[in-house]
Order: structure tokens, then C-alpha cells, then sequence
């Protein structure tokens, strides 16, 4: 038997799955292993509809809009610091055991500028992790521009399995920029997902294990939530805000989240294959991460927020007023540095963003977006150049390859 | 005293018009079909199965065969004709126009594709929208018997051994008893037969073992190991095997197995690099896993209509309509075309089911073979799935049929398959 804790290479996944690498990780289900960046993780984020426990599927309705290649060689030189290996160029890192880095696509102006699927079959699946909270962040904006969602408005005017809990009086614009000031950090006393936390018991309780031995319902984890601080302060990232998010749209529409997002953006879009839309064991789409696509249609979502959105779509999703929504949303740098924000600039080695906004972790004076996903996915669109970044990984610790992002996108190539 | 009626289930009883799941459910539907998920409850086709056959991932965990490359174009040629095509059913009356059979509420039809030399020339989906995936339920048999007739071919496995030298979890269990060729040709000798009786049966291995697959507990509240399930199967008295072909979908659970050990990869992996990567589809071929990680190859497979119908054309003339190269060779085809037993079929339970005797009752099959429920002389394939999904494909007439449907199986018996292989004989002229 193959001693399955023992690291391997990601690259040693790049088939996939052998039989005993199957069984083992279908029965060692444990959330610390699936988060650790190791073997485990590469399991559950290239064959998550076989570790959750239900999965939504959201079919690709139109026939594939096809990516043109226009190969630019120059963004694989393209240099950075990285944490720990010295200077590397993306094609370096790329190929790097250390850098756990699977597969890194870059689009301009619709066409393919670069690609490289080191650690991971293009057909294959993907986690998108955090980088999937854009999508419950858009169809809320979507919601909002058919004045069907007023973000003034409240949580607890929404959802009434809230009220009478610290939700209540937040406002939805406030739960959208995830400056609540609620107890529901992903990061606590330097800590991602410490155990005990409102947000770790949330994930277990998404993922059918138990917290205390128990599967826990997963709204009265949320209604343990306390305040902390008055709601607007500061950027407190948490991924239990954006499931808010994913419930006010359930209570809009009356119908199941994956729905939505089909009728609203999917099935607009000439898609190459489904989005995996990961539920609860009660069937409620875990929106703030456990979404899962192939790496080119991560590509295909992030143009729809660039002038390129006609080259994949049938019609603009991703309006005019909402891109602007996002861009001049950010409140302040200050408001950013004092909650989460150092921790995404760390991320990204830079600092010249405003802020976060809208589901976006960072918004910049240009215009450019990020989100980053837990285990260093990537999505980044800079909508003036008419430029998409997007990558999966699965690495645990180090986000070396987020630093590539913005040197990118002002290489002056684009 | 708790209420056992199946029926008296919410949700257990066709109320709905197969066209909801074209307009699609609500909350409140969705959240009572959640609740009274079941093997048993789904078995019913009533109008919660209609959200299970379309949204099965949300209640199982499932491996994706995804495909590789462009997807292939068909070509639509549709012949009008067709709708008014009738056949002869076994009881001697000629049945409905099929657009009149379509359309009528009790077929609960929800898709149906007919291709002729690899073109489209009949399509229909009153009950689905085409881009939707559906359970293949035992259509998905077909690609089990696909699957280990290569593997024979390539001498990879010998079918005169035991099953169980390639299902190490069963040693020492009756099924120690078992040729794999017998196993492969659904003639076993074990008491594990989907007859009326079994099926029923909460308690038979039949159901036991879809309870444990399905991760839910059995009628006596309890979730089983499912290898422990399949040991318990015991011989039919007096039956050896090979001499009565007894259909069963846990017959096909220890095939998947088998093709898992001589390959040693899952067989979604297998799924997928032999035929899946390989025809142009447009979607992932969806495989429920049992608890234990197992593909439920024996039904819980899903996948569009039209890339099942794409699958069909591999076993025709016009494989080149999706393929860039042969995926079913001739010789594994001439395998399961010829290699089963007449003897064994007419002593069996399969010309029980009613849909073989009012599609084929004036033209019947010779034997089924390979995991095909039915093979005719002239070489034509098909394979049946229960709530009433069905595979035809005729490599002489370069024909192939695929549908899908919900229905329950005792609200009128399937005609689907006598409409396809009627088809067939019109479009290449008998």
C-alpha cells in the first residue's frame, strides 16, 4: 500500500486518480486534510463532486464560444519574488514541485495569450474555493439592478430565519462588502478556520461532517454569530457572509440558488462544460466556495466583465452599471488595511489597491479586479485592458503564485 | 402503527405532467422531495422521481468522465414522417401514432432521439429540456458489457474463471460458484433476480443493495455494508449457473468491480479514457458512487440525451459521426452480438418483462447478451433502464433510438423500444 500522507508533486495527479488513491480519500473524509494543501486537497479540488455530498449541476446550454490561441511567450518570463525560491519567471514557478501550482491561463481580448495546464488535465474539474463568492456578489447585483433587491435594506428584512439574531439589523450592502462586524472571521488570533469558530463549524456543517460529534444545522451556526463591532468599520473577510448572500437570493427568487445562476449567467454563455454547483447535505449551494468548473470557463466567466464579454456571450451579463458598482464601490484604503486587507496585499505583494468591494477582494485605481480562492486560486480581470488571469492550485501555505498577477496585468504587454 | 404504504408517501403518485421539469420546481417541491429521498420512494416514478431522475447528484455523490476535444456537431435531418409511425404490438393492436404517444400524459416520455446514418431525423423532449442530464438507469448496463467485452478482447481477463478472481471483497461467498461469463450474461444461479417479487421486496439483496449504494438505511432502519449485502446472495435451489438468464442489477455492481481490479483505475477513469474523452460530448458522463467509492455502473449513471445518443452510434457504421477513431471494434462487437444463450433466455425471467412482450412480442430477440437485455438476428442491440429508459442500436440499418423517461412501471408498459426498432426497419427500408 502507497503511504497516501506522504506529499507527492501535484504533478503526480496530472492523470488523475489510481484506484487506492480513489479509495483511500473517498473513505478519509476530514476537513483539516481537505484544507491542508496536501494529496488530499488535490483530490477534493480536481473530484469534488465526489467528496460533497450533493452537487447541483448547471449545464452549458449554448455550444461552446472556442479561445482562440495567441500565445505571447514574454508573460511566462514575466519575473517575481517568490516566498521562498528566490526569483522565478511564471514559466519557472510553473514547473516548480514547491509551487503546487496546476494550471494558469491568461486571455486577452478573447484570445488565449497563455496557458499552461502543468498539474491538471484542461477537461477536469476545479475547486474555485473563494474565487466563487463573485458569482452569489453578481447575482445580488443582478437582483439589484431588476429592483427586486434594495442593499440599504437589511438581512433581517430578507431572511427571516434571522431575525431575532445579530443578523438582523445588517445591512445587505454590508454583508456584500463583508464589513458586518459580526464574530464570523475567517481569520481569527492569526488563524484560518479556528475550531470552534462560527465559520469552521459552518464548513463542517456544509460538508456533512460533524463538529462535537454532531453534523450541526447549518442556520443555527449561523445565528450563533455575535457582534463585535458596529457593522461598517472595517473588512472582515468571511466566507459565512457570502452564504448569507446565497440565502437572500433563495428567499428573492423562490427558487434554488443553481437556478438562478443558470437562468441569469450560465445559460447566457457559451460555456465549455457544466458548473458544479457543491450543496449542503440539505441542498443549499455552498456559493461562497464549492463551486467547481474547468479552468477556461473560469476564463470565459471572468470576461464577462470585460469588453470582450460578446465573444463568450449572447448577451452582456455583466452590465455597465454593475462593473461600476464594483469599481467605484470600495470605501476607503484605510477601512481595507485595518480588517483583512493587509492579509489579501500580502497575498499579492502590493499595495496599491483601494479596497475590497462587492465580493471582489481588491479593487484598484485602474479599474482591475481580484478574487483570490483559499488554496491560491486566482481570478483577476482588468477590464480597461481587456484582460483575464485566472489559475488553479492547490497549495495550502504559500501564495507565490498571486504575486504574478498584477505584474502581469502592468507588464505593459496588454 | 406507522403507515408503510409506499404510496402513501408524498410525492409517490403521478400527478405532474412530465413537462414540469421543463418549467422546473419550487422550494417547497424540492424540499418534500429531499425528505422522502429513497430508493424505494424514487423506484415509484411518481412525481418526486421526476426531480431525481434530472438532479441525482444533489442526493449522491458522483465521479464526472468528462469529455475531451470539440464537441461533435449531428447533423439534423428530420424526417416528418416518423410521427406518424406505428408498429404492432404483441397483443396484435397497432399502437398509437408515436407524436400521439408522445404527447400522451400516461407514456411520461420525457426525450426521445432517433438517428439514421448518424444523422438526427426524430427528436422530441416533451419532458425535459435537452440540455439536461438524466438517469440512463439500466441503459447504463450496455456500457459495463462494452467495457469488459475490450478487456476480454485484449486478454486482460479470462470470463471461464470465477467472478470473484476479479472481486477480491466477495471471496468465499457463493459467488466463488460463478463463471464471470454467466455473471456477464445475467445467468448466475443466485437469488438476485429484479423479478416482481424482488423488486417489491424491501428486504431482497435487489433493494438492500441499492439502499447501501444510495448511502441511506435499509427497511429495517439500518445502513449496510454493501459488499456484506452482496455476500449474502444464495444459489437458487437447483439452479447452476448458465442455464437461466435472471436479470439483475447486482450482477452488474461485481462487474463494475471486475473491470476496477483488472484495470486498476475507478471505473469512471476507465469510463471516460475508452469512450467518454472520445465522442465529441457535450457534457460530462455523470457516475453516482456508493458509499464505498464504487461507480453504480448498474444504473445510477447519468448523462444529455443526445450524448447518450452519441454513445449509441459508436456500436453503427456511422461511429465516425463522433469519433476520430473506432471506439467498438468489430470483433467486440460480434462478441456480444453472438456470444450468450437462446437456451438460457427463453428458461430466464427476461421475456417476462412486459415491455419485451408488447414491443417484441411479434418480433423477438434471440437472446440478450453482454449485459444487452436484447439481440436480434440481425445483430441489433438494446438495452432497457427502469422508470423506462431504453438504448437501441442496429449496426446493420446504421439506426440508433435513445429515450428517457419517469413512469412508473406498472402505469402501462414501455412501447418506447417497439417505436425505435420500428424505425429503424422504415428508415433503411426492412
Amino acid at each position: 500500500m502507497t503511504d497516501q500522507s506522504a506529499p507527492k508533486p501535484v504533478t503526480a495527479y496530472k492523470e488523475g486518480f489510481t484506484l487506492e488513491d480513489q479509495r483511500h480519500f473517498k473513505n478519509n473524509r476530514d476537513l483539516a486534510e481537505w484544507l491542508g494543501g496536501g494529496n488530499a486537497s488535490v483530490w477534493v479540488n480536481n473530484r469534488p463532486s465526489e467528496a460533497f455530498p450533493s452537487t447541483a449541476t448547471v449545464p452549458n446550454r449554448l455550444p461552446p464560444a472556442e479561445l482562440p490561441k495567441a500565445i505571447n511567450p514574454e508573460i511566462g518570463k514575466i519575473t517575481v519574488e517568490t516566498n521562498s525560491l528566490g526569483t522565478l519567471t511564471l514559466d519557472e514557478f510553473m514547473a516548480h514541485p514547491a509551487g503546487r501550482a496546476q494550471a494558469f491561463m491568461v486571455i486577452h481580448k478573447g484570445q488565449i495569450a497563455y496557458e499552461n495546464f502543468a498539474a491538471m488535465h484542461p477537461a477536469d474539474f476545479h475547486v474555485w474555493m473563494s474565487t466563487a463568492k463573485v458569482i452569489p456578489g453578481l447575482l445580488i447585483d443582478l437582483l439589484i439592478s431588476e429592483g427586486k433587491i434594495d442593499d440599504e435594506k437589511t438581512v433581517g428584512h430578507y431572511l427571516e430565519v434571522y431575525r431575532g439574531s445579530a443578523w438582523e439589523d445588517i445591512k445587505v450592502i454590508d454583508v456584500m462588502d463583508m464589513c458586518t462586524g459580526l464574530d464570523i472571521q475567517e481569520m481569527q488570533d492569526g488563524i484560518s478556520y479556528k475550531p470552534g469558530s462560527v465559520v469552521q463549524r459552518m464548513l463542517s456543517a456544509e460538508f456533512g461532517l460533524p463538529y462535537k460529534g454532531e453534523v450541526e444545522d447549518f442556520d443555527a451556526v449561523l445565528r450563533d454569530a455575535k457582534k463585535v463591532l458596529e457593522p461598517g468599520v472595517q473588512f472582515d473577510y468571511s466566507s459565512v457572509a457570502t452564504q448569507v448572500l446565497v440565502m437572500i437570493c433563495e428567499a428573492i427568487t423562490g427558487e434554488p440558488w443553481a437556478e438562478t445562476v443558470d437562468k441569469r449567467v450560465w445559460s447566457k454563455v457559451g460555456f465549455e462544460s457544466a458548473l458544479l454547483v457543491h450543496t449542503t447535505p440539505t441542498g443549499l449551494a455552498v456559493g461562497h466556495g464549492m463551486l467547481s468548473t474547468r479552468l477556461s470557463d473560469m476564463g470565459r466567466f471572468g470576461m464577462l466583465y470585460t469588453p470582450s464579454w460578446s465573444k463568450v456571450a449572447n448577451e452582456q451579463v455583466v452590465t455597465d452599471e454593475i462593473l461600476k458598482r464594483i469599481q467605484q464601490g470600495t470605501r476607503s484604503h484605510d477601512f481595507y488595511m485595518k480588517g483583512y486587507g493587509p492579509e489579501t496585499a500580502a497575498h499579492l505583494a502590493d499595495e496599491t489597491m483601494i479596497s475590497n468591494a462587492r465580493q471582489w477582494d481588491a479593487v484598484w485605481p485602474d479599474g482591475d479586479l481580484f478574487k483570490s480562492g483559499f488554496q491560491q486560486q486566482s481570478l483577476y480581470v482588468s477590464p480597461s485592458r481587456d484582460l483575464v488571469i485566472v489559475n488553479f492550485s492547490v497549495n495550502g501555505g504559500d501564495d507565490t503564485i498571486k504575486h504574478y498577477l498584477r505584474p502581469i496585468a502592468t507588464s505593459g504587454l496588454f | 402503527m406507522p403507515n408503510n404504504d409506499p404510496m402513501s408517501v408524498p410525492g409517490a403518485k403521478v400527478t405532474l405532467p412530465v413537462s414540469k421539469v421543463r418549467e422546473g420546481f419550487d422550494q417547497e417541491f424540492i424540499a418534500a422531495a429531499r425528505k422522502n429521498f429513497s430508493n424505494t420512494h424514487m423506484q415509484l416514478g411518481g412525481d418526486h422521481a421526476l426531480y431525481y431522475t434530472t438532479n441525482f447528484t444533489e442526493f449522491v455523490p458522483a465521479a464526472m468522465a468528462n469529455p475531451h476535444g470539440p464537441v461533435s456537431e449531428l447533423t439534423r435531418r428530420p424526417d416528418p414522417s416518423l410521427g406518424a409511425l406505428t408498429y404492432t404490438l404483441g397483443d396484435g393492436t397497432e399502437s398509437a401514432p408515436l407524436d400521439a404517444h408522445l404527447v400522451d400524459f400516461n407514456s411520461r416520455v420525457q426525450g426521445m432521439m432517433i438517428l439514421h446514418k448518424g444523422d438526427v431525423v426524430f427528436e422530441a423532449f416533451p419532458g425535459m429540456r435537452p440540455e439536461q442530464v438524466h438517469i440512463w438507469a439500466s441503459v447504463a448496463k450496455s456500457m459495463v458489457g462494452t467495457l469488459l467485452t475490450m478487456l476480454e478482447l485484449e486478454g486482460k481477463l479470462d470470463t471461464s474463471k470465477p467472478i470473484t478472481d476479479y472481486a477480491p471483497a466477495l471471496r468465499g461467498s457463493e459467488w466463488d460458484t460463478v463463471p464471470l461469463i454467466h455473471a456477464i450474461n445475467m445467468a448466475s444461479g443466485l437469488d438476485i433476480t429484479e423479478d416482481a417479487k424482488n423488486t417489491m421486496d424491501p428486504r431482497s439483496v435487489f433493494q438492500r443493495m441499492l439502499a447501501a449504494d444510495f448511502g441511506i438505511p435499509n427497511a429495517d432502519g439500518v445502513q449496510e455494508d454493501e459488499n456484506e449485502v452482496l455476500r449474502g446472495a444464495v444459489r437458487l435451489p437447483g439452479e447452476e449457473p448458465g442455464k437461466f438468464a435472471r436479470y439483475s442489477s447486482v450482477i452488474t455492481k461485481v462487474l463494475c468491480e471486475v473491470v476496477e481490479t483488472v484495470t486498476q483505475k475507478t471505473y469512471t477513469a476507465v469510463a471516460e479514457e475508452r469512450i467518454w474523452s472520445k465522442i465529441g460530448a457535450r457534457a460530462p458522463l455523470v457516475m453516482s458512487l456508493s458509499p464505498a467509492g464504487l461507480a453504480i455502473g448498474y444504473g445510477a449513471q447519468h448523462s444529455t440525451l443526445e450524448d447518450l445518443a452519441r454513445y449509441a452510434l459508436i456500436f453503427t457504421p456511422s461511429w465516425q459521426k463522433v469519433a476520430a477513431e473506432p471506439i467498438v471494434s468489430p470483433d467486440v462487437l460480434r462478441k456480444m452480438q453472438t456470444a450468450s444463450s437462446k437456451e438460457a433466455y427463453l428458461a430466464g425471467d427476461f421475456t417476462d418483462h412486459s415491455w419485451v412482450k408488447m414491443c417484441f412480442g411479434k418480433d423477438m430477440p434471440i437472446f440478450n447478451s453482454h449485459q444487452w437485455d436484447a439481440v436480434w438476428e440481425d445483430g441489433a442491440l438494446f438495452k432497457h433502464g427502469n422508470l423506462y429508459q431504453g438504448i437501441y442500436s442496429d449496426p446493420a440499418r446504421d439506426v440508433v433510438g435513445v429515450f428517457f423517461s419517469t413512469s412508473p412501471v406498472n402505469l402501462a408498459p414501455d412501447l418506447n423500444p417497439g417505436y425505435l426498432r420500428a424505425a429503424a426497419k422504415v428508415l433503411a427500408g426492412g
